[in-house]
């Protein structure tokens, strides 16, 4: 250990000690010289171009829409005015307005009524910039933001402008509207409350909210998010600050609040927070396990919240919102709904849109769109959603999804939809605002958009309380086989015939042998008489190594490094090797795992071809299986396989983050896991699989979910629960690796740790799930 | 403050962006020279990582972010200048060692034995050697690592532990010449 210590703090005292050097300077003129002469992109090109990059879970950098791309092929597309259209001309129901992102303050994303029959261009504006903000319809007026900061206060009904306020600060957030006048954020942080009709700015706030959310008005206040987890309450007439409450104590950013009655809610990345609206005293929290989460809606006493569109996991929460009480979770990246009575319609991040029962999160139906879309919008039993990446919008009845009419517009949509006074207004990143009426015919529904072919998922009750409890844990500790010595580093576990547990610790190029009993007996390997040196290590640095046992005791070594397989005797004699670098049948490319047949047949994983190739007993290749069933396959795409007492054959695969069970002739019987965050899937990918005497798939996973290393799942596919938090406690782990379940002994499973501070071991668990 | 110099260079503001960047400059160029081992092509990496920068300012949501984007920006243009070079790179790693310093000395504080360091350090491979420089130079937990390389964390773990065992397996190695180290793409 000291020598790990003085060699760690030796780096870093060479490391910077090298770092300096002269004639630096000179550098950093010529770059500021440079810079100078230049001005920075534009900022929605900027986030296009910019890959995105997480920080603490939340996007730092770049677009959650980054791979819509896609618009910079766009062509405008524009109806002609003198074109056969008959619009039908609303009269302006001033109770229907869309005051703010998502609608009212309740974030329900309602109107009374939409366009009536055909859909008809009313007008179009264009703004000065992306219009990817939320558009305000207040009274005549659409307040449209744009993202260069600039304010326009356009007619509803000719698109004719009315006013504009230039940009303050660079940014700004969109309106919400309330009480005749109407409230954003500059791109300066600070609040302002404005005249909708000529854009006069009423009063400016001296208070600076970095990275402000959406505003909403509720009860005389204007209320904001912001990015250092507070929020901020506004007396709505004179911008003097009411409260102003701390909801993330780790300073995570406060997504656009929602509210009705007394009740304020908010969301962060991994937490739901009601507050008291007059006070801003917290009355609940609720445990999102980690969602990247954003607007709430609020419906007959419940809230929903479910992930931003630029996540491919997460959850659609069900949230009661008197007592924080989760009623129920739908799995899956779904936003939070637009809400029509006791249905709701939410918006998946692969394209589908579905209609659910509130009270249960149950699918009433659901569509798949060719392109990403937006949280829908509803009126009178329609429902509006922009397809984003297809350019168009769609209306959809609401009973079956079955579509209405759709309508092109001039670019992707990144925001949202809204409607009022009979029209459907969005807006694109190419600045242009559509206001879309109808011609006061009827519209008749025709077939569902595009083929469904996501199958709905089943809303998980709630176990009560306020947050929600992790998976029952399905195994107890019961010992730890502590390491030979600090070098040892276990990966691939096997039991032998005669009961010894082979440890492959491809470190040191080598095995470690326990008894039975755990005691250690001897290390093997390093240099074989005949054959060489070993290596397991494989072209990228990463160490495998495999051994797979035969009935009578003989095995077979994955020497990867040397892209080989050596055979040997029950005395460890060498009777055989195969093998060859290529990428053809036969050969191995990055050979990562090793198991026998009953047959005795030697199967090797070929990690970036994505195969396993089978040889029979004599090393002739006679054929290969396909695990990904051709769908992918690359570098660090499978990790580990085994094979089941049956003969089926158990592959980790990694994006897709499952496990299949193959048979034999390598068709896929059954699927374990998915990619995910939630119970049962895979954050990272799957390691190593082991298969008990009831079947029982049990799986390791690396430290990317602190709560568990393990994962144990029926035959039939159903996860039971896993174990193995991040620690250096008994039953903790740093690394999980290698797994091997033992006859009469238990699951061993590796934990590298060791390098880290933690202790290196193999710890002992027994199942007690099925007990 | 820096969260307002970002605020103001995303506006426009050149003299914020240069306050930033001198501030920034040092510890961008340290890590680029230790992952390249050549100064002018750390010099030409970091050139371009803070020309970027500037460029695309506005694709910064969260100006906390600011300095993890930086080295984000940096270690990505020290790949795009590694890849340039490997060809003299494997040349320069087919070099036989001289003696190791003695596995006694465990705090490597003689000169011959920082050389040494500095040796064994250039021959690993460059994603184990960029994770080392995010850890060790510039003081980064390895959850921050990973996430300026956009990788797991269990694989900046990984490639950390990797480089540390080469470089322990090398100290207590026996004094002979080593064979011959296989180049790794990075």
């Amino acid at each position: 250990m000291s020598n790990r210590i003085g060699l760690e703090r030796s780096i870093a005292a060479w490391m910077a000690d090298e770092a300096h050097g002269a004639d630096d300077d000179r550098v950093l003129d010529q770059i500021l010289t440079t810079t100078a002469l230049v001005r920075p992109e534009p900022r929605w090109l900027v986030l296009l171009k910019e890959h995105p990059m997480r920080l603490n879970t939340q996007v730092a950098v770049g677009s959650p829409a980054r791979r819509l791309v896609l618009i910079t092929a766009v062509a405008l597309i524009a109806l002609s005015a003198a074109a056969a259209v008959a619009a039908t001309i609303l009269r302006h129901d001033p109770t229907d307005d869309w005051p703010g992102v998502r609608g009212g303050s309740a974030r329900t994303s309602v109107a009374s009524v939409g366009p009536v029959g055909q859909p008809v261009l009313q007008w179009r504006y264009q703004a000065p910039g992306p219009t990817i903000k939320a558009i305000t319809l207040v009274g005549d007026v659409a307040i449209v933001p744009s993202d260069d900061g600039t304010v326009a206060g356009v007619s509803l009904h000719d698109g004719t402008l009315l006013w504009s306020n230039p940009p303050i600060g660079g940014g700004t957030t969109g309106a919400f509207a309330a009480d005749g006048r109407a409230f954003a954020v500059d791109g300066g942080g600070h609040p302002y409350a404005f005249d909708p009709t000529t854009g006069t700015v009423l009063w400016l706030s001296p208070t600076s909210i970095g990275g402000a959310s959406e505003p909403l008005v509720l009860g005389g206040q204007l209320i904001i998010g912001g990015a250092d987890g507070h929020v901020v309450a506004l007396d709505a007439k004179t911008g003097d600050e009411h409260w102003r409450t701390a909801v993330s104590p780790s300073g995570a950013a406060v997504h656009t609040p929602a509210g009705v009655g007394d009740r304020i809610v908010v969301s962060t990345d991994g937490e739901l927070i009601g507050l008291d609206a007059a006070t801003g005293a917290v009355a609940w929290r609720v445990d999102l396990k980690g969602d990247v989460t954003a607007t709430t809606v609020l419906a007959d006493g419940v809230a929903y919240v479910g992930v931003t569109g630029d996540t491919d996991v997460g959850h659609l929460w069900a949230v009661d919102l008197s007592s924080g009480q989760v009623r129920w979770t739908l799995d899956g990246p779904w936003q939070a709904p637009a809400i029509a009575g006791t249905t709701g319609y939410t918006a998946n991040t692969d394209g589908t849109i579905a209609a659910i029962e509130l009270a249960t999160g149950h699918e009433l139906w659901h569509v798949r769109f060719d392109s990403d879309v937006r949280p829908p919008a509803t009126a009178a039993g329609v429902v509006y959603v922009a397809a984003s990446a297809a350019l168009r919008v769609y209306a959809l009845e609401g009973s079956t999804g079955r579509e209405l009419w759709h309508y092109d517009v001039d670019g992707s949509n990144q925001c949202c939809i809204e409607v009022a006074g009979g029209r459907v207004v969005v807006g694109s990143v190419l600045g242009g605002v559509s206001a879309i009426g109808g011609d006061g015919t009827t519209a008749s529904p025709g077939v569902q958009p595009s083929i469904a072919a996501v199958p709905a998922a089943a809303p998980t009750p709630s176990a009560g309380g306020p947050s929600n409890s992790p998976a029952a844990s399905v195994a107890e500790f019961v010992g730890q086989i502590p390491p030979p010595d600090d070098d040892f580093a276990p990966t691939q576990l096997a039991q032998a015939p005669d009961g010894t547990l082979w440890v492959v610790d491809p470190l040191s190029d080598r095995f470690a042998l326990f008894e039975p009993d755990g005691t250690f007996r001897e290390y093997w390997g390093g240099t074989i008489p005949g054959a060489g040196d070993l290596n397991f290590a494989r072209s990228n640095g990463d160490h495998y190594g495999g051994i797979a046992f035969a009935g009578d005791g003989s095995f077979a070594v994955l020497d990867c490094g040397n892209y080989r397989v050596l055979q040997f005797d029950a005395d460890r004699r060498l009777i055989g090797q195969f093998g060859e670098f290529g990428p053809g049948s036969g050969q191995f490319s990055d050979p990562v795992g090793i198991q026998l047949d009953a047959d005795r047949n030697i199967l090797v994983l070929d990690d970036s071809r994505g195969v396993i190739e089978r040889f029979d007993p004599d090393g002739n290749a006679i054929g290969v299986l396909d695990p990904f069933e051709g769908r992918q396959h690359g570098f660090n795409t499978a990790n580990g396989f085994t094979v089941g007492p049956d003969g089926s054959i158990y592959v980790a695969l990694v994006n897709p983050n499952e496990v299949v069970r193959m048979r034999p002739d390598g068709s896929i019987a059954q699927r374990y896991g998915s990619a995910g965050s939630g119970e049962g899937a895979f954050v990272d990918g799957p390691g190593y699989v082991a298969i008990d005497e009831r079947g029982h798939v049990i799986v390791t996973e690396g430290p990317a979910d602190p709560a568990r290393s393990v994962l144990v799942y029926a035959a039939d596919g159903t996860y039971l629960g896993g174990w193995g938090p991040d620690g250096t406690g008994d039953g903790e782990f740093a690394f999980a690796t290698g797994v091997v379940v033992r006859p009469d002994q238990g699951v061993v499973v590796g934990d590298v740790g060791g390098q880290f501070g933690f202790a290196t071991r193999l710890q002992v668990f027994r199942l007690t799930v099925g007990q | 403050m820096q969260r307002d110099l970002v605020a103001r260079a995303q506006a426009g503001d050149h003299d914020a962006f240069s306050v930033l960047a001198r501030a920034s400059f040092p510890r961008l160029i340290g890590a680029a020279k230790l992952i390249l081992h050549d100064q002018d092509r750390a010099q030409d990496a970091v050139q371009e990582a803070l020309v970027l920068a500037w460029s695309h300012v506005r694709a910064l949501r969260d100006p906390e972010a600011w300095d993890a984007w930086l080295h984000r920006l940096t270690v990505r243009a020290c790949y795009r200048h590694a890849r340039t070079h490997r060809r003299r790179d494997v040349v320069e790693l087919h070099v036989v060692l001289d003696k190791e310093p003695s596995a006694a000395d465990d705090s490597l504080t003689t000169i011959e034995a920082r050389d040494w360091l500095g040796r064994e350090l250039v021959r690993l491979p460059i994603d184990q050697r960029v994770v080392m420089v995010l850890h060790f130079y510039l003081d980064l937990p390895l959850s921050e690592a990973a996430e300026i390389l956009d990788i797991p964390v269990g694989t900046a773990k990984s490639r950390l532990h990797r480089g540390l065992t080469t470089l322990r397996v090398a100290l207590d190695a026996p004094e002979e010449p080593r064979a011959v180290v296989r180049e790794r793409p990075a």
